[in-house]
């Protein structure tokens, strides 16, 4: 009897305990849920060190944008909706990086000017699929996020940028070139060139070098079958025979359309008048490569490419290395205007994160650096101010990747490509800049010749 | 105009790419009607296996290279796949079973064990630093066997995984035919309860399940490594063909081998003419497997190709 009352009162007195403790979570909790404004210098301040570590990976709302009457809230979150998985595991971590650190630059320089404010980067993973951009898209605009960065993929651009224009909030893409994305008077913004300059670009560049007729093996989505179109209708346009074999990326196996790819080149006849232009990321880009280089047709003909094919994981291979050397590999690749900007960029980015920054690197720090230049100037966290002096903005920036004028697409205007090769130098294989391509007079300059 | 020529060869480099890569989803598909019959579990988290298996192979090949190497990869990946497998049972699916889950219960929690291991695979390359993707044939090198008509050409790594398929279909042959373990694999397989009265102990016969299937998933993990490149999403993305060929199998032993490679080469050779003489984009090819799992699962639900009743049927 003792020991069954003990355990009564032992419940008792635990109930009583846990009721004490809900009715006072309750009581700390009410203000902060009725009145936001008041909530919101503790909820700035709680987060004191957020401006050291740029990602704050879960306390989105602790930091929404309840702007002060007509200025600056104390910290302004920027959106960066990055893909760091999926087709962009390897080289998005790097890329987020690059906005990060333009981040953190921005409020080295507000501290040492003294200002109230600082910015904050919430980062979500939208890996590389348009509906989980979406999703991100989505809850950085409940959250009240006015300006973002990212995504990195045409598919994901295009996918928010209907949410962009509707709850007016900017979205300023560090990668995304695609047709598919290139919409007049929206709220998306594109700081790398986009495709309708470089798709035209390739084909005059290969027509130019006495090719003929094109095989053209791309990616079946936003990017891939974009350019294709805009390289094969420049092609024809010019005089040219072009075929077409589009691939699923996410594909476990891509034997069947590189056997196609054989046939076609194949059928062409093989000789100097044929090129092959491929179009594809890591995964299927190693896979085409490293296949294509055991297939005799293969390899008797030039092989070209756009941006997307320098990437570093095809020339880790020596046997790819090898073939793209053999096959006189000749890619295409946003020019990156090197200037002062350019080096400190490199320099702060190396020292930062112990290894060199890839090409769209560049990009998602110009991306960053004008999204928080933009609010600055805007003088309000407020999309449609935003927007309305971005591209002001732009044009009197100079960053990593040089000037951003903007078309009247929101797309980077100034378009001239590097044109690389891959080449073995001390016994490693390394991307080679051999030329220039200039949009504007639709020439090539070759830098040895 | 039709080239015969190119016709000829094509068709010629599909059959091999269709046999090889059929090879690959037959092997994955006998691993998981193994697991399927023994312990009625429709393991979404067996193409994690093959994803651990090909990263465990990479290891060892960039640790020891040449043909040394090549052994050391294929026996590490077949060790990984049998343990990630086993464990994923003693972990997860086992006590779940002892509690009486049905199969839909564990169908969902094969969901989560997999997702459970595709994403730690992402943390761990994550926090350590380490490449995504791996490449096997940046380490071991796949060298051409030889050519056909400039177009076809037949590698090591066709070699490999058409042997591996004749080699495992023949152990498993042998093991079901002739082994104590084997004959009570198959009468737990066609009725638990049977089985366990007779005396067969179902608690061995289950692990020694597992750790076959992993095994045989890490083998095919390997071959498809090293063919492929891989990442943390590779066995993930086959899974739509490892379960099409067991249903196409009707989930019987040989079935499963066996479509597997119908499968594989009717993917390679149907989107090879249907793009030569029709034009139609090789884009479409996904959808063979689609098609071929739909018509089956309408007009076959027991699947096409029920190999082991009549193989087996005699010598029991």
């Amino acid at each position: 009897m003792a020991s069954r009352a003990a355990v009564a009162g032992a419940v008792i007195a635990l109930i009583v305990v846990i009721a004490a403790a809900a009715y006072v979570a309750s009581r700390g909790g009410a203000p902060a849920a009725t009145s936001p404004a008041a909530a919101s210098p503790a909820a700035a301040t709680t987060g004191g060190t957020g401006a050291a570590s740029p990602t704050a990976a879960s306390p989105v709302a602790t930091i929404q944008a309840t702007a002060t009457a007509g200025g600056l809230p104390k910290k302004i979150p920027i959106g960066l909706a990055i893909a760091v998985s999926g087709g962009y595991a390897v080289d998005g971590p790097k890329r987020l990086k690059g906005a990060q650190l333009a981040i953190k630059e921005m409020n080295d320089l507000l501290a040492k000017a003294g200002a109230p404010f600082r910015f904050v980067g919430i980062h979500e993973d939208t890996q590389g699929n348009p509906q989980k951009a979406v999703d991100v898209v989505k809850r950085f605009i409940a959250d009240g996020i006015q300006v973002i960065v990212g995504p990195l993929s045409t598919s994901e651009t295009a996918a928010v940028m209907p949410l962009a224009n509707r709850y007016h909030v900017v979205v300023i893409s560090p990668s995304s070139t695609g047709e598919a994305a290139a919409k007049p008077n929206d709220y998306v913004f594109r700081v790398a060139p986009p495709d309708s300059k470089q798709g035209p670009a390739l084909a005059t560049i290969i027509y130019k070098l006495g090719y003929r007729k094109l095989v053209i093996i791309a990616r079946n989505d936003d990017y891939g079958r974009g350019l294709a179109t805009l390289v094969a209708d420049t092609f024809k346009k010019l005089g040219g025979q072009v075929k077409t074999i589009l691939y699923q990326p996410d594909k476990p196996d891509l034997s069947a359309e590189v056997t196609q790819l054989a046939a076609a080149v194949q059928s062409f006849g093989a000789d100097k008048q044929t090129a092959v232009l491929v179009i594809a990321f890591d995964n299927d880009g190693l896979q085409i490569l490293q296949k294509a280089s055991k297939i005799p047709v293969l390899t008797k003909v030039r092989w070209f490419g756009p941006d997307s094919m320098a990437r570093n994981t095809f020339i880790e291979n020596p046997q790819v290395a090898e073939f793209l050397m053999k096959v006189h590999f000749l890619g295409t690749r946003p020019a990156i205007e090197r200037n002062p900007v350019t080096k400190h960029f490199e320099e702060a980015y190396k020292k930062m994160y112990h290894e060199a920054p890839t090409p769209y690197a560049y990009y998602a720090y110009d991306a960053a650096w004008l999204a928080m230049l933009s609010v600055l100037v805007a003088g309000k966290y407020n999309g449609t101010a935003i927007k309305a002096v971005l591209p002001t903005v732009g044009a009197h920036y100079m960053g990593a990747t040089g000037q951003k004028v903007f078309d009247k697409n929101g797309d980077c205007a100034i378009a001239n490509y590097a044109l690389w090769t891959v080449a073995k130098v001390n016994g490693k294989y390394v991307f080679k800049t051999i030329g220039m391509w200039h949009d504007s007079t639709k020439t090539i300059e070759w830098f040895n010749k | 105009m039709v080239d015969w020529g190119i016709i000829l060869y094509g068709t010629i480099s599909s059959l091999f790419d269709g046999l090889m890569v059929g090879s690959l989803y037959g092997l994955m598909a006998l691993g998981l009607t193994l697991i399927f019959r023994v312990t009625r579990i429709a393991n979404f988290a067996y193409a994690e296996y093959i994803t651990y298996a090909a990263y465990a192979a990479y290891a060892a090949a960039a640790a020891l290279g040449g043909v040394v190497g090549a052994v050391a990869a294929a026996v590490t990946a077949t060790v990984v796949g049998a343990l990630v497998s086993l464990l994923s049972d003693e972990a997860a699916f086992k006590p779940l079973w002892l509690r009486g889950a049905d199969s839909l219960t564990l169908l969902v929690a094969s969901m989560g064990v997999g997702f459970i291991l595709r994403y730690s695979l992402l943390g761990v390359t994550a926090l350590g630093n380490l490449p995504v993707q791996v490449n096997i044939q940046s380490v071991l090198s796949n060298n051409v066997l030889f050519t056909v008509g400039g177009l076809a050409s037949f590698q090591y790594a066709h070699a490999a995984a058409i042997l591996s398929a004749v080699v495992v279909a023949s152990l498993m042959h042998w093991l079901f035919t002739r082994t104590r373990i084997g004959k009570a694999m198959r009468a737990t397989a066609s009725n638990p309860t049977l089985a366990r009265i007779s005396g067969i102990n179902v608690y061995a016969v289950r692990r020694v399940t597992w750790l076959l299937a992993g095994a045989i998933g890490g083998l095919a993990g390997f071959l498809y490594g090293y063919y492929n490149p891989v990442n943390p999403e590779s066995g993930w993305q086959t899974l739509l063909w490892i379960f099409a060929a067991a249903i196409m199998g009707g989930f019987t032993f040989y079935g499963a081998l066996v479509s597997g490679i119908i499968l594989g080469l009717a993917e390679a050779l149907i989107g090879f003419y249907l793009y030569q003489f029709f034009g139609i984009s090789t884009a479409y090819s996904p959808v063979i497997a689609l098609l071929a799992l739909v018509l089956v699962l309408l007009f076959r639900p027991e699947g096409v190709i029920r190999l082991e009743a009549h193989a087996l049927r005699r010598r029991v």
